[in-house]
């Protein structure tokens, strides 16, 4: 509620523009739960919100590695990474890949509707970074091992 | 990562920078010698909920409140569709009630084994004096065993899967209505039902094992759970049945005093006499209370109005578990940790798995009533709404929803506690606690500061239950301060 689904927005935005090659899916689920949803599919797309201290509207993206944490504070804090390294070792065939693409919100903390303005303004670009990585993935067959090109990790994009 | 952070050093500060928001955080006060003056905790509070629910719907609260969190959705989903029935003062058939049951049972198993296994693993099955890099759910399963990793990980999903197949969806359930539920259980549907409770009980009763081959065969952990650092003499609170036994889903709220002797018994309908909150100014947070004892700061012992909740709280609240194999490992872990009630803050863990028995035992009984999958599954309310209160017991705690309308059905006052909320003043008092007994001189270093999570993580709280914004976790924050109150060092975590 309000600006921590700005990747629900976004999703709302991107599915009728990749249909035809990619699943949107929309979630609020985390850890396992969240990987569950990657069954089955080479890569996974992750839209969220960002909490760190970039200026709002600030889009970036992440590679597994930048969500790992020395340990586990609570399941709601199970860190993605911890979750897809426990998948791969069970063997669940969650997807190869996952690549994150947040955009920085002002507040999480208060349930609202609607996103505040300044990440309003900017859920088009924040889509269109991630259609643009899509089609990046596409054409290289749902891989980013050779490398996002501008889609470098933890590099703001715009903002 | 740690900050160093401009001397004169006199303070370590615990923060995610700027922002409070959404972030846990703690800031342990030093003396002039080094040793622990003072260790604040300060949980995220949501805010703006009872803002935003004003003007709506009633009827709408189970979907909205099953969104404030994406761990235990279900927990604020009963409690609102239990609100609901109050509020239109209508009886569920019992058929429904069993439905209920069922789901909610099988919600429990499913969120224990998860903290079990994934969030009080590190700690109890790896240990705590365990190399920072197998301190999490990867060495757990090296601990437990490959085959048990999936086990865990296969028995969730399949409870994950009979919830929603009643609920249309796990993570945001859309099964309670007032008066009843809205999909009922097929005769059909029943051996596969059976077929999952069997094997939860099962695993239930196999973690039950691997907490006391690798925990309780561990002196040094028994030690540690016996320990006074993580040890605390305040109230309990808990719902039981009509017998004074734990009920996960419906009852009376039962608190005990700290020597074990009952103190109150309240409805629902009565929450508001027993519990009240306090405001500390260095907190967003604020804490619960027994209200006819008043505010006596975070104190325990005699003097203490502080409450905890959750499972060692359940168990300690009441008289005895409503399932027989529950009720066995109850007796044994009363006759181990010295009778009733057990302080011990870490015994949390070993009394979630009791309850991972009950939970899997009722599923069992549940099924086998044929009354389960009768038809009449919903009561058509036909009275005007006014005030409702519904309270189950999350896997954190006691959670209370209460509403109140309009003629139409409109909200005009909603007031949530949360399980985390209720635990505030006793989470607070046990990072205090641990941080005194194991913060000397100034040293602080990667071990200790884990030992000092370990006495909020037995509580499993919910400090982000609004948010899952990337990185998908919020931080903690530690901030160590001298005796002039500047800050000496950073620890984000």
């Amino acid at each position: 509620m309000y600006d921590d689904a700005v990747g629900l927005h976004a999703a709302r935005l991107i599915r009728p523009r990749i249909t035809a090659f990619a699943d949107v899916l929309e979630s609020s689920a985390s850890g396992l739960d969240l990987l569950e949803l990657t069954e089955g599919y080479p890569c996974a797309l992750i839209l969220d919100a960002l909490t760190l201290d970039y200026p709002p509207g600030t889009i970036v993206v992440f590679g597994l590695d930048d969500f790992r944490l020395p340990s586990s504070v609570s399941p709601h804090w199970l860190s993605i990474s911890d979750a897809w390294d426990t998948a791969r070792i069970l063997g669940l065939p969650v997807a190869d890949e996952i690549i994150g693409l947040g955009m920085q919100v002002t507040d999480t903390g208060w349930i609202r509707e609607g996103l505040n303005p300044e990440v309003q303004e900017g859920l088009t670009r924040f889509a269109s970074e991630a259609v643009g990585i899509v089609e990046f993935l596409v054409n290289n067959r749902w891989s980013s091992k050779e490398g996002l090109g501008r889609y470098a990790p933890k590099i703001p994009l715009c903002g | 990562m740690e900050t160093p952070a401009a001397r004169p050093k006199n303070r370590i500060v615990i923060d995610p920078i700027t922002r409070l928001e959404g972030h846990g955080k703690i800031d342990i006060f030093l003396d002039d010698l080094g040793n622990v003056e003072k260790a604040w905790y300060q949980i995220p509070e949501l805010r703006g909920f009872e803002v935003f629910s004003l003007g709506r719907p009633a009827e709408d609260m189970p979907q909205i409140t099953s969104r404030i969190c994406g761990v235990c959705p279900t927990a604020h989903h009963m409690a609102a569709t239990k609100a609901l029935d109050d509020l239109y003062d209508i009886e569920p058939p019992p058929t429904a009630i069993k439905l209920r049951r069922l789901i909610y049972n099988a919600f429990m198993l499913e969120d224990h084994a998860l903290h079990v296994y994934i969030l009080g693993g590190p700690d109890f099955i790896v240990g705590p004096d365990a190399p920072k890099e197998h301190r999490n759910v990867l060495g757990v399963i090296g601990k437990v065993g490959l085959e048990t990793g999936k086990r865990v990980i296969a028995m969730r999903r399949q409870l994950r899967e009979l919830i929603s197949h009643l609920g249309g969806k796990v993570i945001h359930p859309v099964f309670g209505l007032p008066g009843g539920v809205a999909k009922g259980l097929a005769v059909e549907e029943l051996p596969r039902f059976r077929e999952v409770a069997k094997e939860g009980l099962e695993f239930a009763r196999f973690t039950l094992q691997v907490f006391k081959d690798i925990v309780l065969k561990n002196d040094n952990y028994v030690k540690l759970i016996a320990s006074d650092t993580f040890t605390h003499r305040t109230y309990y609170m808990g719902q039981v049945d009509t017998n004074n036994l734990v009920d996960f889903y419906d009852g009376t709220i039962r608190v005990v005093a700290p020597d074990g002797k009952e103190y109150a018994k309240f409805a629902p309908q009565n929450y508001l006499d027993y519990i009240a909150e306090h405001v500390e100014p260095w907190s967003y947070v604020k804490f619960c209370y027994l209200k006819p004892l008043g505010w006596n700061g975070f104190v325990e012992g005699g003097n203490s109005s502080v409450y905890s909740v959750a499972p060692l709280a359940r168990l300690n609240a009441s008289d005895g578990m409503a399932t027989p194999e529950a009720q066995e490992a109850r007796e044994e872990f009363y006759e181990v940790l010295g009778g009733r009630p057990v302080h011990h803050t870490l015994a949390n863990h070993w009394a979630r798995v009791i309850e991972m028995i009950q939970a899997a035992e009722s599923m069992n009984e549940l099924l086998a009533d044929p009354e389960i999958t009768g038809p009449c599954i919903r009561s058509i309310p036909t009275s005007k709404p006014n005030v409702g209160v519904g309270i189950v017991e999350a896997p954190r705690g006691t959670l209370f929803h209460h509403y109140e309308t309009n003629e139409q059905g409109l909200l005009t006052k909603v007031n949530l506690i949360v399980a985390t909320q209720n635990n505030s003043a006793r989470i607070a008092m046990s990072v205090d606690k641990a941080a005194k007994g194991l913060i000397h001189h100034g040293q602080v270093n990667d071990g200790l500061l884990n030992m000092i999570e370990m006495a909020f993580r037995a509580y499993d709280p919910c400090n982000a239950c609004a948010t899952h914004a990337l990185p998908g976790q919020m931080p903690l924050l530690i901030n160590l301060h001298d005796h002039q109150g500047a800050l000496i060092k950073k620890i984000s975590r």
